[in-house]
């Protein structure tokens, strides 16, 4: 099962993709709940996208067989996994398109050493750089406060003077 | 201010934490992976809060606001303690248990002291044993139930039996003499508070008196640390040298307080639904008290009156059992005495001191030996007299006596009795002033004695009563100093 799991995992970058996942997942559960004689394939048929339909058939594929309640524990399994994802939350001044967020998505994977979900937010104040929230960490690496420090020594200066 | 003081404890702190439940005034947070018990926490409204308790992945804390907390909403650590800042200054001032001022004068102004709220009592070492005198101006509880500087006695009673005038009285008589009082009200009504104050304004000796209140409306947080607030404060003024009188009025409200936290806190309830730590809760306030030796060769006291309400004269309830085993003793207001006409409504019969006999000298043991028999043998006549049978001359002149004496520990909101009147009226009526004299013209004599005996007489009086020994030396005293009394009659 775990690989099922990774696959969705790689299609998963931002906290948005994780709320349309999840919202998916239960309508999944919902089209395999809704009709116990028919087949898994057109229950779920138009009702989630390629991606995750590929894995619960990939699924039921491996098992042989048509248990709903085999498939209602996997779609379970599935929604917990990546509800339980570590989310980042990086405040910037720039609006990343979608390039950008696989680039950071690959990097924190790399320096975390494992999936992180970026909760993206975007504050014009923040100027450059970045606020990060992480596990209940918080670190202000913004341009802004660098331009403060900036501000209040060049004060101090010259006050002296 | 309150964001800027948010991102300031962020930025020092490097956590945040999110509010992920609220049921008010509770909070859960998530996140903070430093987070300490007892820590006070800010949210991004500025709110304050203190960490209860901790489960998995989340934090309990209270909120001392009922304010707007929402989920989601930000929250940071402050690294310290939950503390309250105190100053000389919050004598004279009404303020809530953290020390926020709500007598609308202003801002507590001076040097402020951090203190946390939760502190270890003083150890065995440090403690000295009550022997001072603690004079209440109340006859009653003066003579027969004595207390001393230093000591925990609970006063107990039903609602309306005149604990807090009793109490009130006390405060006034102390801080006369120098006593800095701390009074902590905690989830009474409002106009019961008004009350207090006006009172010791009316006396004159607000300024002496901190007013930590927390009515009924406030949230149960506030109720629940109000009495930790109030030993708090209690012991900055004792570390400065100070005897310090503290009430608690009422710890059963605090109990019930403690008790809601704890509920939706979802901890198992225990002996009628209270929390299975409240024993430990009030043990550790009140072990706060006590005679302290601050330095080589100074002792101060804190003497705590802490109060628990009763139902129906019921003082083998929960909380009043566990108070009545955690303090020096206990004044039992009974409401079959203020039906009978007695005020105060003490039973001294009831009522115990445990430690009061160590700050009795020769003079109050052997008075107070008199009266105790006196009274028994009024009460046992009183007894029999009910059933209709015919008394002796002796029974009759014991049941007379007794009814004098009465009258002499009756006493009202506003008198103030000090050690020297009593000893003075016990001392007439031993001797005979009052042998002839009927009920109803002998309250008007003793009205008339409280206004003559003043100034030059009253500190003659207090220092040749100051030198006796026994009963016999004040009996003639007294009889010398009749004709002078009847004077005034």
């Amino acid at each position: 099962m775990r690989k099922f799991f990774i696959t969705l995992e790689k299609k998963i970058k931002t906290k948005s993709d994780l709320i349309f996942y999840l919202k998916e997942i239960d309508l999944a559960t919902e089209a395999v709940l809704s009709d116990v004689n028919k087949p898994l394939a057109e229950k779920i048929e138009g009702k989630i996208t390629g991606e995750l339909k590929e894995i619960l058939l990939q699924f039921n594929e491996e098992k042989e067989s048509e248990d709903v309640d085999q498939q209602t524990f996997f779609l379970e399994l599935l929604k917990k996994h990546i509800f339980f994802l570590p989310q980042i939350r990086l405040e910037v001044a720039f609006r990343p398109d979608e390039e950008a967020v696989e680039k950071i998505s690959d990097w924190l994977q790399r320096e975390l050493e494992q999936k992180t979900v970026i909760d993206l937010r975007f504050n014009r104040e923040v100027v450059g750089g970045a606020v990060v929230e992480y596990r209940g960490r918080w670190a202000d690496f913004s341009l802004a406060k660098k331009m403060d420090k900036m501000e209040i020594r060049a004060a101090k200066q010259s006050s002296y003077e | 201010m309150s964001k800027e003081k948010f991102k300031k404890y962020l930025e020092k702190t490097g956590e945040v934490g999110y509010v992920i439940h609220s049921s008010n005034p509770i909070i859960y947070v998530s996140g903070l992976p430093s987070l300490k018990k007892g820590e006070a926490i800010i949210a991004e409204n500025g709110e304050r809060g203190v960490v209860f308790g901790m489960d998995r992945g989340k934090a309990e804390v209270l909120m001392f606001e009922m304010g707007e907390i929402r989920g989601g909403e930000r929250v940071s650590r402050t690294n310290n303690l939950f503390r309250i800042e105190i100053s000389d200054n919050l004598l004279g001032r009404i303020v809530n248990p953290l020390c926020l001022p709500i007598d609308g004068v202003g801002p507590v102004s001076g040097e402020k002291t951090p203190l946390p709220l939760e502190r270890d009592a003083p150890g065995i070492t440090k403690r000295e044993v009550v022997s001072r005198p603690f004079e209440t101006g109340v006859m009653i509880v003066d003579l027969l139930s004595p207390l001393g500087h230093g000591q925990r006695e609970m006063v107990v009673g039903d609602a309306k039996t005149g604990k807090t005038t009793f109490l009130l009285q006390t405060m006034c008589n102390q801080v006369k003499k120098g006593v800095i009082c701390v009074y902590v009200g905690i989830g009474k009504e409002s106009s019961a508070l008004k009350g207090v104050e006006d009172y010791l304004r009316e006396k004159g000796v607000f300024d002496k008196v901190v007013m930590m209140i927390t009515p009924s409306n406030d949230p149960s947080t506030l109720h629940y640390i109000a009495p930790f607030a109030g030993i708090t404060v209690a012991e900055y003024f004792r570390d400065k040298g100070n005897d310090v009188f503290v009430i608690f009025d009422d710890l059963s409200n605090h109990a019930k307080a403690y008790r809601e936290i704890s509920l939706l806190l979802k901890n198992p309830p225990g002996r009628e639904a209270y929390p299975g730590d409240i024993f430990h809760i009030h043990a550790s306030i009140i072990e706060r008290a006590g005679n302290v030796k601050i330095s080589h060769d100074k002792v101060a006291s804190i003497t705590m009156l802490p109060v628990a309400e009763t139902l129906e004269n019921d003082i083998s309830g929960f909380i009043q059992t566990n108070l009545l085993s955690m303090t020096d003793g206990h004044i039992f207001f009974d409401i079959n005495e203020l039906k009978r006409g007695r005020y105060p409504a003490v039973n001294s019969f009831l009522s115990v001191s445990r430690v009061g006999n160590q700050t009795r000298d020769s003079l109050d043991k052997e008075i107070v030996g008199k009266i105790e028999e006196r009274l028994i043998e009024y009460r046992k006549t009183l007894e029999v007299a009910q059933f209709g049978a015919e008394l002796s001359k002796e029974k009759q002149k014991a049941l007379d006596f007794g009814k004098k004496m009465e009258i002499l520990l009756n006493q009202d909101i506003k008198t103030i009795i000090p050690r020297t009147m009593q000893f003075l009226l016990f001392g007439l009526l031993f001797s005979g002033f009052w042998k002839d004299s009927a009920p109803g013209s002998m309250k008007k004599e003793i009205e008339k004695i409280f206004e003559n005996v003043r100034g030059e007489l009253f500190f003659e009086i207090e220092e040749k009563i100051k030198r006796m020994k026994n009963a016999e030396e004040l009996k003639d005293f007294c009889e010398e100093l009749a004709p002078r009394i009847e004077r005034f009659l």
